[in-house]
C-alpha cells in the first residue's frame, strides 16, 4: 500500500483563475476524472506566477509543475500571459541548464477546454509516473 | 573614431575643474598605500587612478536608491560596473539625469583575496601580468565587455598604451569639453578587443549541490550584488526559509532536509531573479566566505537567459529587459 503512494507524482499546478481553472471546474462538473495526484493552485492570473514559487514547489518535494493560463491574446488583464510565457520559457531555459527539464510545462487552456485540460494534465501525470518508475 | 589623447593630467585637471561646483563629486579610483579602493571625490581628486587591477566590490553597489536632484555626478568606473549602473537606470534605481557615467577599458582584474603587491603600473605591463600570472579572476577571463564603451562616455587604450577619451551621448560631450586639447583621429587598434562569446553552460543538480554544499546562507552574495536591489527580499522573515518552531513544523511535514535548509533553493531563486541583469562581475564570488564558485553558476544561467532574447545585460539604455516587455508574435514553442 504504502509503495503505491510512493509511486504517485505529486503535481502542482498554477491556474488562471479565469480560464484554466474555470476549466477544471467545468471538469469536475462533467464528471471527467483527472489524477489525484494533481493540486490546482488557483492564481488571478498566471503571470501571477513568480518563478520562484516554481522553483520552491520542486525544492518542497513536487515531482512536476505546471503553469497555466488563457491562450496568448485572450488574457482577461489583456497582457499578462505575454509576460508568463516569457518568464516561464526562461525558467525553462534554466532547468534545461539543470538537466530538469522535463518538471516544468506551460499550458494554454481555455475556460472553455475541460477535455483539454484533462488530456494536458493527464499526459503530464502518466510521462512523470512512467519515469517514475523507471526508477 | 574622434576622441580626445588623455595626457599630462588633464583628466585630473577636467576633474577638478569639474569639482568647482559644490554640488559635484566623482566616483573613481584612488591609488594609496595598500592598493586601489574606490573613492567619492568631493573639492578636488587626490591619487587619482583611472585603472584599478583589483577587484573587491561592484562600484555600482553604491548608488542604489539614488534619486537627489541637483548633484552632479562623474562616474570612471570598469565597464562591469557601468553596465550595472545601467540596469539600474532601468529597474528605476537610479534618478540618471546629472550623471556622467564612464568606463574605462579594463585589461582583467585580480581578487583582493589574493597577493596582489606584485602588480606592475603600467597599463601594457598590467594587461601582459593578467595574460601570464594566471592570477586573472575567472569572472574577468570571460568576461563578455571589457570595452569601455557603454555609458556616455568611454575611456580606451590604444596599442601604445596611450589612454583616449570617447563620447556616446550628449552628456558624454560635456565631459569630453572638459578634458584640454583637441579632437582628432583615434588609431583603431585598441589594446583591448571584443571577447568571443562562451560556449552554453549546462550542469545538473548533482553537481551544484556538491559545489553549494559548504553555503553557510550568511547571503552576503545577495548584499554586494549590485542588481538585487529588492529592498523586502523574499528570503527576510520565515516564509521561504523558515526558522524554530515553523522549522520544525515544516520538517514533521515535509521529512528530512539538509542544513542550512533551502541552500540550493536560495540560490536557484535568485539565479533566476537576477538572470537578465546579471552582469557577470563576480561580486558575489568576492563576497563569498566559503569559496563557493558563484559566477560560474551565474553568469552561466545569465548568459543563456539573456540569449533568448538577445539581450546584453547593461549594453544600452534604450533595450528593455526581457521580462517588463513582451512581443506578441514570439515564442511559439513554449507551450508544452
Amino acid at each position: 500500500m504504502e509503495n503505491k503512494t510512493e509511486n504517485n507524482p505529486e503535481i502542482i499546478g498554477f491556474a488562471c483563475s479565469f480560464c484554466t481553472f474555470k476549466a477544471s471546474e467545468m471538469a469536475g462538473s462533467l464528471r471527467m476524472k483527472y489524477p489525484d495526484g494533481v493540486k490546482l493552485i488557483q492564481v488571478p492570473c498566471s503571470s501571477r506566477v513568480d518563478p520562484a514559487f516554481v522553483i520552491k514547489a520542486i525544492f518542497e518535494g513536487a515531482d512536476g509543475v505546471f503553469v497555466a493560463g488563457c491562450h496568448p491574446g485572450d488574457c482577461h488583464f489583456i497582457k499578462g500571459n505575454y509576460f508568463t510565457r516569457r518568464k516561464i520559457a526562461a525558467l525553462k531555459e534554466m532547468f534545461d541548464a539543470f538537466s530538469m527539464k522535463d518538471k516544468l510545462r506551460l499550458f494554454w487552456v481555455s475556460a472553455a477546454e475541460a477535455r483539454r485540460f484533462v488530456e494536458k494534465v493527464t499526459g503530464m501525470h502518466n510521462e512523470i509516473k512512467e519515469k517514475k518508475d523507471a526508477g | 573614431m574622434q576622441g580626445k589623447q588623455i595626457e599630462n593630467n588633464n583628466i585630473e585637471n577636467a576633474l577638478n575643474q569639474f569639482l568647482k561646483d559644490e554640488q559635484h563629486l566623482v566616483l573613481g579610483f584612488e591609488k594609496g598605500k595598500d592598493g586601489v579602493n574606490h573613492r567619492i571625490f568631493k573639492a578636488n581628486v587626490d591619487n587619482f587612478t583611472l585603472l584599478n587591477p583589483m577587484f573587491g566590490i561592484n562600484g555600482a553597489l553604491y548608488f542604489r536608491r539614488l534619486f537627489s536632484k541637483g548633484t552632479g555626478i562623474i562616474l570612471m568606473l570598469r565597464p562591469c560596473e557601468i553596465r550595472a549602473y545601467n540596469e539600474l537606470v532601468k529597474l528605476n534605481q537610479i534618478e540618471k539625469d546629472n550623471i556622467i557615467a564612464v568606463s574605462i577599458d579594463c585589461p582583467g582584474t585580480v581578487s583582493l583575496k589574493q597577493e596582489t603587491d606584485d602588480i606592475p603600473a603600467e597599463v601594457s605591463q598590467i594587461a601582459e601580468y593578467m595574460q601570464n600570472s594566471g592570477k586573472m579572476r575567472w569572472a574577468c577571463e570571460v568576461c563578455r565587455e571589457k570595452r569601455g564603451v557603454v555609458g556616455d562616455a568611454g575611456i580606451r587604450i590604444d596599442k601604445n598604451g596611450i589612454f583616449w577619451a570617447f563620447s556616446y551621448t550628449e552628456k558624454g560631450e560635456t565631459f569630453l569639453s572638459l578634458i584640454e586639447g583637441d579632437i582628432k583621429e583615434a588609431p583603431t587598434e585598441m589594446l583591448i578587443n571584443e571577447q568571443q562569446e562562451a560556449a552554453g553552460f549546462n550542469t545538473n543538480m548533482e553537481e551544484f549541490s556538491r559545489d553549494f554544499s559548504k553555503c553557510i546562507m550568511c547571503k552576503n552574495c545577495r548584499d554586494m550584488c549590485p542588481v538585487c536591489y529588492c529592498i523586502d527580499c523574499v528570503f527576510n522573515g520565515d516564509e521561504y526559509l523558515p526558522r524554530g518552531d515553523a522549522l520544525i513544523n515544516k520538517i514533521f511535514r515535509t521529512g528530512s532536509s539538509a542544513m542550512p535548509q533551502g541552500k540550493e533553493l536560495f540560490h536557484m531563486i535568485r539565479m533566476f531573479h537576477v538572470s537578465q541583469s546579471c552582469v557577470g562581475c563576480g561580486a558575489c564570488e568576492e563576497a563569498c566566505p566559503q569559496g563557493i564558485p558563484l559566477t560560474k553558476y551565474f553568469k552561466g544561467i545569465s548568459e543563456r537567459l539573456q540569449n533568448m532574447f538577445s539581450y546584453m545585460s547593461g549594453r544600452s539604455l534604450d533595450e528593455e529587459i526581457p521580462y517588463l516587455t513582451f512581443i506578441e508574435d514570439e515564442l511559439k514553442d513554449a507551450e508544452d
